[in-house]
């Protein structure tokens, strides 16, 4: 009888723990954020600065997807040798193009055989499936879950704790990923009970659980884990943006207040950047990127601009942003793993299909570009601009209305 | 970092937007300044295999400019981005009665695709490939330098072409034998261009023709052939060049420049004409000089 009494004793320890009340600390939340007094109706009002903000960069996308299917693919069908003598012919001779064309090659999503390539994916794969286990160990020793986002304190603390110094020894060894990735699913179902918000923090979590989850023996990276690795960074970094630059954007700002270099770099730049704007404007980049990646859009060059975002803050915080290594290390697989094709191409797709047959079963290549044209204006205003409409115009005044 | 990153994403609006307007507006102004008129029509809006469409233009220039009208049929593959399967082009042939109508007659193939939407259902997997195919005539208006003033494109549909194969490695299949189908037709239509690039076709040259058309397509009358080497000089088969590269093995391709070389020499020393449309074959084919130089020493070595 006394087991079952201490199993339900040690669920109630980690219930609680995980139930504590959100202390809403996130990435932002961990370095020093006192912010002064900023307008803060500037976050609730879909017009002027922000309206115009937020139609370019819904404009941003759709241009990037229109020249994506527009010229990219164009010119990398072009570039690349399809036949597979050619393939061979290089794998004699050494690089068979100009090197200029294997790098346009390359950063247009294509596929290079280059034994270099192939184990630097490998490499990162092996990195990105064991890093988390470093990152635990450090919380483990420092007293936070996940990330510094997440700190947890006392004797449910002390629990947790050990815990994850047991789940990270488990992610180390690299046994059992398929169950990894379960634990990892109800590590990030737990911070989100627990945090709240906050958890938007700990979504990149989401992308070593899909990677372990779909993880087979003997491949070392199959479309699934990809596109679980592109849902949790893309959508991980794109609500890092929309939560804690614009919907808490007193985090970000207090950022900056505490590192007025920060902000007074991009003004020198942009001299209309107040404060707010630079919230906003960065958001804006993050969310930009974030769908981008998501999309897998450009994935190589997105995910190199992620990862500089990454790297450049290690550099500018130090130790304090080193768990930002796993993210970076995610973006590293997505790097050197050729794209297959982007979450568009099946819209794309069937928009032509309804063009095709809304002008009678007739097309041309004019049909098609009105294809592309919609499919990229209804990527900006539905996955951009959407968001942002309703973080910044809806859902303030539902909140406030519910606590009325 | 991220927001110098998002100011590079906004450059691209006004980048995007001034090299789109600036390219209408040079192809609207070129047009406005050399076209009075441009109307393109087709005879049909539905085709068997082995069917001819009759493509019409009414292109009125403006002053004294002289523009060649060409019509060329088409078949396109869509899946999220183009492939051009198939294109046979033809200049058209101005009315003797009123010189700005001008009309053609193309004939669709035998082994043409049908047209319509394929693998597009719920239950498809990782192995299935989902396309639109379409066929189309497309209008070009170019002027005497080449430079296209006008293009225009017109559909019809194939209802009772070949049915066009979904699975991935089916598909790969289905290209080689769709090449496989077109290449003696491309072969021959190349074969003509050869010849005639140095010039008119010799004697040397209209023999290998006449024998190959007699082996190919039994051909022995020497009027119907002379009709037919006619024909293909008006017309210049073009098949996508990656589409190409990607499904025809490279001894196929290897003989397809056999049958090129051959014919080039065949009156003697190459003329730099057919040098230049040998090294041009070469490129489509993604072959190099390495990989045709036993191929050239053997012809050469041949006896005549």
């Amino acid at each position: 009888m006394r087991r079952p009494e201490s199993r339900r004793g040690a669920a109630a320890v980690l219930a609680a723990a995980w139930l504590l009340p959100a202390v809403a600390h996130a990435h932002e939340r961990w370095v020093k954020h006192d912010y002064k007094p900023f307008d803060r109706d500037y976050f609730r009002s879909m017009t002027g600065q922000v309206l115009r903000l937020s139609l370019a960069a819904a404009c941003a996308i759709a241009v990037i997807v229109a020249l994506w299917y527009l010229v990219a693919t164009v010119l990398l069908e072009r570039l690349t040798p399809t036949s597979v003598e050619q393939k061979l012919e290089e794998a004699q001779r050494g690089s068979a193009h100009h090197p200029l064309l294997s790098l346009i090659r390359f950063f247009l999503d294509g596929y290079l055989p280059s034994a270099w390539l192939a184990r630097a994916e490998r490499v990162s794969v092996f990195i990105f499936a064991r890093l988390p286990g470093l990152v635990f160990l450090l919380g483990a020793r420092d007293g936070w879950v996940v990330m510094p986002s997440f700190p947890v304190s006392g004797t449910p603390g002390l629990v947790l704790r050990a815990i994850e110094a047991a789940v990270a020894l488990w992610v180390l060894s690299g046994v059992f990923q398929v169950a990894l990735g379960v634990v990892m699913l109800l590590v990030y179902t737990g911070l989100c009970v627990g945090y709240g918000l906050a958890a938007v923090d700990a979504i990149p979590v989401l992308a070593s659980a899909f990677f372990y989850l779909f993880s087979r023996r003997g491949i070392t990276l199959n479309p699934q884990q990809i596109a679980g690795i592109r849902f949790g960074l893309g959508v991980g970094f794109f609500l890092l943006g929309l939560v804690n630059k614009i919907y808490d954007a007193e985090l970000f700002i207090g950022v900056g207040d505490s590192y007025p270099h920060l902000v007074a770099g991009p003004q020198h730049l942009f001299p209309w950047l107040t404060r707010e704007a630079w919230s906003f404007t960065t958001a804006l980049g993050e969310m930009t990127f974030g769908l981008l990646l998501l999309l897998g859009v450009f994935s190589r060059l997105t995910s190199l601009a992620l990862a500089l975002i990454f790297g450049n803050f290690i550099l500018v915080f130090g130790w304090a942003e080193i768990v930002h290594l796993y993210p970076i290390a995610g973006f590293a697989v997505l790097f050197f793993h050729a794209s297959p094709g982007t979450a568009l191409d099946g819209m794309l797709f069937r928009a032509h299909v309804r063009v095709w047959r809304a002008m009678g079963y007739r097309t041309s290549f004019l049909l098609y570009r009105a294809s592309v044209f919609l499919v990229a204006v209804a990527t900006g205003a539905l996955l951009m601009f959407g968001p942002l409409y309703l973080t910044v115009q809806v859902v303030p005044r539902l909140l406030g209305h519910l606590g009325r | 970092m991220a927001v110098y990153l998002f100011g590079l994403a906004l450059c691209l609006i006004p980048l995007t937007l001034l090299a789109g307007i600036l390219r209408a507006a040079f192809e609207a102004a070129r047009r406005l300044t050399t076209l009075r008129a441009a109307r393109f029509s087709v005879s049909a809006t539905t085709l068997r295999p082995g069917d001819k469409i009759e493509a019409r233009a009414r292109v009125v220039p403006r002053g004294a400019r002289k523009v060649s009208v060409h019509a060329r049929l088409t078949c396109t593959m869509f899946d999220h981005r183009s492939h051009r399967l198939y294109a046979s082009s033809l200049a058209m042939v101005p009315s003797p009665a009123d010189g700005n109508q001008y009309a053609v007659s193309l004939r669709l193939p035998e082994y043409a695709l049908r047209t319509g939407l394929v693998g597009d259902s719920p239950h498809v997997d990782g192995n299935t490939r989902r396309m639109l195919v379409v066929w189309t005539v497309d209008f070009q208006v170019r002027a005497s330098d080449g430079a296209v003033l006008r293009r225009a494109s017109r559909g019809f549909e194939v209802p009772r072409g070949r049915r066009p194969k979904t699975h991935l490695r089916r598909m790969s299949l289905l290209a080689i034998d769709t090449f496989s189908s077109i290449r003696n037709d491309m072969l021959f239509n190349w074969l003509v261009h050869l010849a005639a690039c140095d010039g008119a076709i010799t004697s040397a040259e209209r023999r290998f023709l006449h024998d190959l058309l007699e082996e190919m397509a039994g051909m022995t009358d020497g009027a119907d052939t002379d009709a037919r080497v006619e024909q293909e000089l008006r017309r210049r088969l073009i098949i996508d060049d990656v589409f190409l590269r990607r499904y025809v093995p490279m001894e196929a391709r290897l003989e397809f420049y056999r049958a090129l070389y051959t014919l080039a020499r065949s009156d003697g020393a190459l003329d730099q004409r057919e040098v230049q449309f040998l090294s041009e074959s070469l490129k489509v084919f993604k072959l190099t000089a390495d990989d045709v130089k036993p191929i050239e020493a053997e012809v050469a070595g041949a006896p005549a």
